[in-house]
């Protein structure tokens, strides 16, 4: 199909990716592995909305297999394939319903679980799940004793955590170790198009260093997400080309691991939450309600921190007294339908052709989630192939992802570079076989043992590695990548250092170095502040007072 | 007369000071580490970046400032986080670079979790006043023939430091390098008591100077350990338990202890700081607690006030939302008071962070006990 063009009109790639979450990275990531040459423009940072700030899980969805069974089987299909790809990024995640006495007698809300979660084992088989098992009530106790005592019993199922913002990390990184160029804190601010309407390129703008330029490529693809119907409006398409419905979610997490098993709890509008072990910290999420303010500013508030902490507190109490480091919130781009509630809103995806609204070449992915994004960056990414007559086989669901070819025993990073077990097993859980590459560092330079953050912990040579591979260019950067900054004591002794860490290395003031600390700092309490309690209370006016005498405004001028 | 003093950070420790010189019969109640323990060793009067407010020291203020290590002069400090500020005054310890302007800051080359001598060079030297100046700041190694651990804390490394096979090396090092260093910026490994950090620097040809510290550091051990050879020497009698509550009794303020014999006395200075020292607490909302936002951590009758309003009453079940008040009512929150006594219970004055909205630095917090002393007995 591709036309014969003249040299001087030759686009500058094939393909140009808008949107750096995980529908973006993957799409970039399967066509630069079939070849093609491609492009990608993310506004914030990778994996900055909702691909880095879901629960975490790539879970096979069984609330949808009464409405969407479709969407149970992609996810659970697909689930097993990303498996496959990034198993370093993979825990498992056993899931507990307590039962409790409610409308049915106990017998009949157990066998209908039973039944249900039969249903579901037949799907966990191609993630690797295990089926569900029922529980009595001594044996609920036994696994979880700090739920609440009226519980009649239970029901267990499978899922599996991931992290989001390693998944799109391992995606784009992949992509230009496929030749993609990758173009973060770069804003599109024009989809151009020529005189039929037809896509040629996007103008953009770096929003850290104000540069501008422009890009021609054969064909525009809008993953923006949430973004989609901002970005449909800058090709001067009328929003609705791409819309979706903008559903916020958020999640409190807490400084430890409460629990072993994820905890099922029905929230006051009769919503599943949900208590999580994840990482070393356990998360309560999650909400979802229709939002229309400032993507770029999503914060959770204290109305939501207080609907899940009630929720979750009604079968595990000590939920209540345990300490909440932080919030997160994120916007799903569902697909649009008005008049439903949103919590029934599909999953599904679907692939936008806007040559219906004569700007031929621009697509739009609308919709998706974390767990089948692979599958749906593949179609994506077929429709483009077809289009430009490319044939290359399809491999994003058998080639690894960095660091996922094979894997390595994190013990073994803690005798030649003398780090903490703790600290390499965090490390060869984010990077897997990669994380020889960042004792590489330390056994060129063992300064880099150093440790910049204590809560996770991060040594200097991932946070210098991160940067120098993995496209970080602020403190927030490595803190999505490196989880820096986001433990217990919220980045009080680490962001300075971190972010002098970043402006020496892109050749930046140090000044300039402290103002992204500060921004950081600053972001991290405004995320924190709906879930203070009273413990807490004392530390963030120990922090405040801290920073007050290390950092000031951050400034370099001098006093009179 | 006698009277009592909640608190011993640096309100608490002026007050009880203060009481002592004028002969009361003075008893210290105190529990946990304060705002003083946890300082970073920067003595200000008001917030450094907002007000260069002039502080002027009286004689009694500079006196016990001496005896706590400290000193009250203008100076310039560097920060862990590459920040050269100026203060009003300093624990002895750390390194006034003002004495330095124009000359060569060496920076330990140490590999230590805490410590980036290149980092803060680098910040250091491109700092309006180093270049204005012409101070030069460089790492450089300096050996102490030891193996220095990466990860050991700021506290055992000063142990460390101490011990007299190591005190000899530092000396020696330090001397040769005296042809091209005119001082040393360390990080906050000094000493564990101001007479640990004086018997050091007497030792020394070139001088040493620490950055400030982080909380919990080096900094707030050594005024602990100084406030506590202060108290035994003017027979400052300290009780070590939390204040429950302070009530009126028929024979003066009936003040309960935790695990401890209540104490009558005629008056009481509250210097229990405040959110950050645990003496203002956030009131997490349970049966028989709704409607109150921050409480004293002792029951008594003063009122908390931020800005001018009162603040220990909410209308929520759920507690106080920092989203909209965000982190100001942290820094705000406090008794109210006229001069230093707090309104509506006599009898009872207030010094330091427990009162509201007031600067949270220790110098105004040091005035503001002695002050509260002197209104106690007047």
């Amino acid at each position: 199909m591709a036309a014969v063009t003249p040299a001087s009109d030759r686009p500058d790639v094939d393909v140009i990716v808008i949107g750096g979450g995980v529908n973006g990275t993957g799409v970039a990531r399967d066509a630069a592995l079939r070849g093609l040459s491609v492009a990608l423009f993310e506004r914030n940072d990778i994996a900055f909305g909702a691909s880095g700030n879901s629960s975490g899980m790539i879970h096979g969805g069984p609330r949808y297999l009464t409405y969407d069974p479709d969407v149970t089987q992609t996810s659970c299909e697909d689930s097993g394939h990303i498996q496959h790809i990034a198993p370093h990024l993979l825990f498992r995640i056993p899931f507990l319903v307590p039962i409790h006495p409610g409308r049915y007698p106990a017998s009949v809300a157990l066998t209908g679980y039973d039944s249900f979660f039969d249903l579901y084992d037949k799907y966990q088989a191609l993630k690797r799940g295990k089926p569900h098992v029922r529980l009595s009530v001594d044996e609920l106790r036994q696994l979880e004793p700090g739920l609440v005592a009226d519980a009649v019993g239970g029901v267990t199922f499978d899922e599996w955590g991931i992290d989001g913002s390693r998944l799109c990390i391992g995606n784009v990184v992949d992509a230009m170790e496929h030749g993609a160029k990758v173009h973060v804190h770069t804003t599109v601010t024009d989809v151009l198009r020529r005189d039929d309407g037809s896509v040629r390129g996007v103008r953009w703008r770096d929003r850290m260093t104000r540069q501008t330029g422009s890009v021609t490529a054969r064909v525009v693809v809008n993953a923006t997400g949430a973004w989609a119907p901002i970005t449909s409006a800058l090709a001067g398409l009328p929003p609705n080309a791409a819309r979706i419905r903008p559903g916020k979610g958020i999640h409190v997490y807490l400084d430890r691991r409460l629990t072993n098993y994820a905890i099922v709890a029905t929230a006051i509008d009769g919503r599943q939450v949900f208590l999580l072990p994840w990482q070393n910290m356990s998360v309560l999420g999650t909400t979802d309600d229709d939002y229309y303010g400032d993507l770029d500013e999503v914060v959770a508030n204290g109305d939501e921190v207080r609907y899940l902490t009630q929720a979750v507190a009604r079968v595990f109490p000590a939920v209540r007294a345990a300490r909440a480091i932080g919030t997160w919130g994120g916007v799903r781009p569902t697909l649009y339908a008005w008049g439903k509630n949103e919590d029934k809103l599909s999953r599904e995806h679907e692939i936008v052709d806007h040559g219906q609204h004569g700007a031929d070449g621009l697509y739009s992915m609308i919709g998706g989630k974390l767990a089948s994004y692979r599958i749906f960056a593949e179609q994506m990414t077929d429709v483009l192939a077809r289009r430009l007559g490319n044939t290359s086989p399809r491999r994003s669901h058998s080639s690894p992802l960095p660091g996922g070819d094979e894997s390595i025993d994190p013990m073994s990073l803690v005798q030649p570079g003398g780090i903490e077990p703790m600290a390499a097993t965090r490390l060869e859980y984010r990077h897997g076989s990669r994380a020889l590459r960042v004792m590489e560092r330390i056994a060129k330079n063992p300064r880099e043992a150093r440790v910049v953050c204590e809560c996770e912990p991060v040594l200097e040579a991932e946070v210098r590695y991160v940067v120098e591979h993995e496209l970080a260019r602020s403190v927030d950067d490595v803190a999505r990548r490196t989880r820096l900054g986001l433990g217990a004591c919220g980045g009080m002794r680490c962001a300075a250092r971190c972010g002098a860490l970043v402006a020496q290395m892109k050749d930046r003031s140090p000044e300039s170095g402290r103002r992204d600390a500060l921004r950081f700092l600053a972001g991290a309490f405004q995320r924190r502040a709906p879930a203070v309690k009273s413990e807490q209370a004392r530390q963030e006016a120990l922090a405040l007072a801290h920073l007050g005498a290390e950092l000031g405004s951050g400034s370099d001028e001098e006093s009179s | 007369m006698k009277i009592a003093v909640v608190g011993a950070g640096a309100a608490g420790t002026g007050a009880a000071w203060a009481l002592a010189n004028a002969g009361a019969d003075v008893v210290v109640v105190h529990d946990r580490a304060g705002a003083t323990a946890l300082h970073s060793g920067a003595l200000d009067f008001e917030p450094w970046e907002k007000a260069r407010a002039g502080f002027q020291p009286t004689a009694a203020e500079q006196a016990l400032a001496h005896e706590l290590g400290w000193v009250i002069a203008p100076c310039r400090l560097a920060t862990n986080a590459g920040v050269l500020r100026p203060a009003e005054g300093r624990d002895r310890a750390l390194l006034d670079l003002d004495s330095f302007a124009g000359k060569r800051v060496a920076l330990p080359d140490f590999v230590r979790d805490d410590w980036d001598a290149e980092l803060l060079c680098r910040s250091f030297s491109s700092s309006a006043w180093a270049q204005r100046t012409g101070t030069r700041f460089a790492p450089r190694s300096l050996d102490l023939g030891i193996e220095i651990e990466r990860s050991s804390s700021s506290y055992d490394f000063a142990e460390e430091l101490e011990s007299e096979a190591v005190r000899a090396r530092l000396v020696a090092a330090v001397d040769a390098a005296r042809a091209d260093v005119d001082a040393w910026l360390f990080g906050p490994w000094l000493g564990l008591t101001p007479r640990a950090v004086e018997a050091r620097l007497a030792a020394l040809s070139v001088p040493i100077g620490e950055v400030l510290s982080a909380p919990s550091g080096v900094a707030g051990a050594r005024f602990e350990a100084a406030r506590d050879l202060l108290f035994a020497a003017k027979g400052i009698a300290q009780v070590r338990t939390r204040a429950v509550a302070l009530s009126r009794g028929a024979s003066g303020i009936e003040l309960e202890l935790d695990g401890a014999p209540a104490q009558t006395v005629e008056r009481v200075v509250l210097a229990t700081g405040g959110v950050l020292a645990g003496g203002v607490v956030l009131v997490n909302p349970e049966p028989g607690r709704v409607l109150q936002s921050f409480a004293l951590s002792l029951a008594c009758d003063a009122t908390l006030e931020q800005g001018g309003q009162s603040i220990d009453d909410v209308s929520t079940l759920y507690g106080v939302d920092f989203t909209r008040r965000g982190a100001e009512l942290l820094e705000g929150v406090g008794v109210g008071v006229d001069g230093a006594a707090v309104r509506g219970v006599p009898g009872v004055f207030a010094a330091g962070d427990v009162v509201a909205d007031r600067p949270r630095t220790l110098l105004s917090a040091l005035r503001a006990g002695i002050r509260a002393a002197a209104a106690a007995l007047g």
